[in-house]
């Protein structure tokens, strides 16, 4: 293996951080959801470092598997972002807030 | 690839999905196929748990490739339970919907879903793959967004959003533990797991991974710190939705814990499973002190059902055959009890157009034999003997005592008496006190048909039965909890039969 795993994890890492940061800090509700598709992206790429590490098919399988979910997961979370914009006019989460619980 | 009973829990829903997506144009079919259904999907249900119970562990393995290449469904005993509570869930929630989901919802596919959701929750309790139990969660999820916001109110697209995006978190933290997991462990299927993992021992890294699981699944399960979510989206979809929500789906999140921390982080017991102690105590205690200071009765009911998943998960972490037996029955005992209190709020909301509970009353005078109802379900959930929270909660805290973890103990015993508060509290708001008399009948509040109110009360009174013969024939239930409990802890049955054969 040319690329050490240990790099592979740093990065995978790393993209974890970052998308967790801007799915948790932004007031977009179309960052969140680029945030959380990196999330996944950084749970594929240590997917794809192990199967190459373990010399198995399992973890490629498994990062193509992730790409199908995160596309249904995209469209039904744009589809919601949609709604919330027709409705209201605005993709801030905070404009849904209800006053009276 | 013969059929074994396992498929038929997931077949079962994925075709009646299908063919209800067939009938699109036909709406008024729906409720009647997918009923058929419903009850398809409980007779496959008690047939996994007769097979699992004559026979043992039970395992399929789709395409017929052996373990670890193939993806394994197995069942034991805890699973062929909790998957026989779903099929029995799936069927009330049906019945009921069938008088409490609007033409409008009907129409644009509510029943599918339900059934995806089914399948995606039978699923989970039968993936033998740690992956394939991420793939089910995400199937169960996406159907649970669609039940969600379905109707497009806007209190639902508030509660869809924060549902959504705390649920994906979760799940993206879920899929990078998996990732590290099969970096060091170099497997994805859980029985295989179990082994390499008992081989390495303890250590920093398999802790840090039990961690990230703990995050994903107590997010999912509604364990404190992570509730914050659950009751501030379940109050929003219509009464059925809600129900079946809180039956099913955070339980999916509990027997995701109860199979991860039993099967492969067993190496460090105290530093896990000490954290799930602490996590189940607070749980308890803040969630049921939620439900004292809420106004809406849909918001009560879910800090309940927040503050009642601490029992379950305080069986895990006491990790004893008794407190594992406790929490086992606990839990089948909690998916009944909380359904039925989640449909009777419906029922209320129905005849009245209310949910909070200073504008509601007087129903007592006005549907005596639904508030006897509620007070079974109500006493039930408090545990008072000998109903069937009673003997869940008494192993619980005879386990916690045996190990001489006093604060557990107290906190069990404190989130009992808030509970009963909880329940006293909407007992005397709802059913208790007069209608307030300033307060006119909305408009939307409907008087239902003599066909609607037996689809209203099959249900309830269904599951009540089967909750009071929890309560007073406990020995039965229990004795199958403490089996399931020794699979648990000694998996070597499970691990050999998924594994088929080879150490």
């Amino acid at each position: 293996m040319i690329v050490p795993y240990s790099h592979v994890l740093v990065l995978s890492g790393l993209l974890f951080l970052m998308g967790m940061v801007c799915a948790t800090t932004r007031r977009n509700l179309i960052m969140i959801v680029v945030g959380l598709e990196i999330m996944l992206n950084a749970a594929s790429i240590a997917f794809i470092g192990a199967a190459l590490k373990w010399g198995t098919l399992d973890g490629q399988a498994v990062a193509i598997f992730i790409i199908a979910v995160a596309a249904a997961e995209v469209s039904i979370g744009l589809a919601l972002i949609v709604a919330v914009y027709r409705r209201t006019g605005s993709v801030d989460p905070a404009v849904l807030e209800s006053r009276s619980a | 690839m013969s059929a074994s009973p396992l498929i038929w829990p997931l077949l079962v829903p994925l075709l009646t999905a299908i063919g209800l997506l067939f009938l699109w144009r036909r709406p008024s079919w729906h409720r009647w196929v997918g009923l058929a259904g419903a009850f398809g999907l409980l007779a496959a249900g008690l047939f996994l748990l007769r097979t699992v119970m004559t026979e043992g562990v039970t395992t399929a393995t789709i395409g017929g490739w052996p373990a670890p290449y193939g993806i394994v469904l197995a069942a034991d005993r805890l699973s062929a339970a909790l998957v026989a509570v779903a099929g029995l869930l799936g069927t009330a929630v049906h019945l009921f919907s069938i008088s409490g989901v609007d033409a409008r919802r009907e129409a644009y596919g509510y029943y599918p879903a339900l059934h995806l959701m089914l399948m995606g929750v039978c699923g989970a309790f039968v993936a033998g793959d740690i992956f394939n139990l991420y793939v089910w969660f995400e199937v169960l999820l996406m159907a649970s967004f669609m039940l969600l916001e379905l109707g497009g109110e806007r209190i639902q697209l508030e509660a869809a959003i924060k549902y959504l995006a705390l649920n994906l978190l979760a799940s993206a933290v879920f899929l990078s533990g998996v990732g590290f997991l099969y970096g060091f462990a170099g497997s994805l299927n859980m029985a295989d797991l179990a082994g390499r993992l008992a081989q390495r021992g303890p250590s920093p890294l398999s802790n840090g991974v039990a961690m990230l699981f703990l995050l994903a699944f107590g997010t999912k399960a509604a364990l404190f710190p992570f509730f914050f979510w659950l009751p501030a989206s379940y109050h929003a979809p219509p009464a059925p939705i809600s129900a079946v929500f809180a039956g099913l789906l955070t339980k999916v999140g509990v027997y995701a814990l109860y199979r991860t921390f039993t099967l492969m982080f067993v190496a460090d017991v105290a530093f896990t499973h000490g954290w799930l102690m602490i996590l189940a105590g607070l749980t308890m205690v803040i969630g049921l002190l939620g439900a004292v200071v809420q106004e809406d009765l849909r918001r009560v009911l879910s800090f309940n059902l927040v503050g009642h998943i601490g029992f379950m998960v305080l069986g895990l972490g006491l990790f004893t055959p008794l407190a594992l037996a406790g929490g086992i029955f606990y839990t089948i005992h909690d998916m009944i009890d909380i359904t039925i209190l989640f449909l009777i709020a419906g029922v209320v909301h129905r005849e009245t157009g209310r949910w909070r509970m200073e504008s509601l009353g007087g129903f007592y005078d006005r549907a005596p034999f639904l508030s006897l109802l509620f007070l079974l379900a109500a006493f039930s959930l408090s545990g008072i003997p000998p109903l069937s929270g009673f003997w869940g909660k008494l192993a619980l805290i005879r386990a916690a005592l045996a190990r001489e973890q006093y604060l557990a103990t107290a906190a069990a015993l404190a989130a009992t008496f808030l509970t009963l508060l909880s329940m006293a509290q909407v007992w005397e708001a709802v059913f208790w006190k007069d209608r307030p008399a300033a307060d006119p009948e909305p408009a939307d509040a409907l008087r239902p048909t003599r066909w609607e109110k037996v689809f209203q009360m099959t249900p309830i009174v269904g599951l009540t039965l089967v909750s009071l013969a929890m309560g007073l024939f406990p020995e039965p239930f229990f004795r199958y909890a403490e089996a399931a409990a020794r699979g648990l802890l000694e998996p070597s049955a499970y691990i050999l039969a998924v594994l088929g054969g080879t150490p």
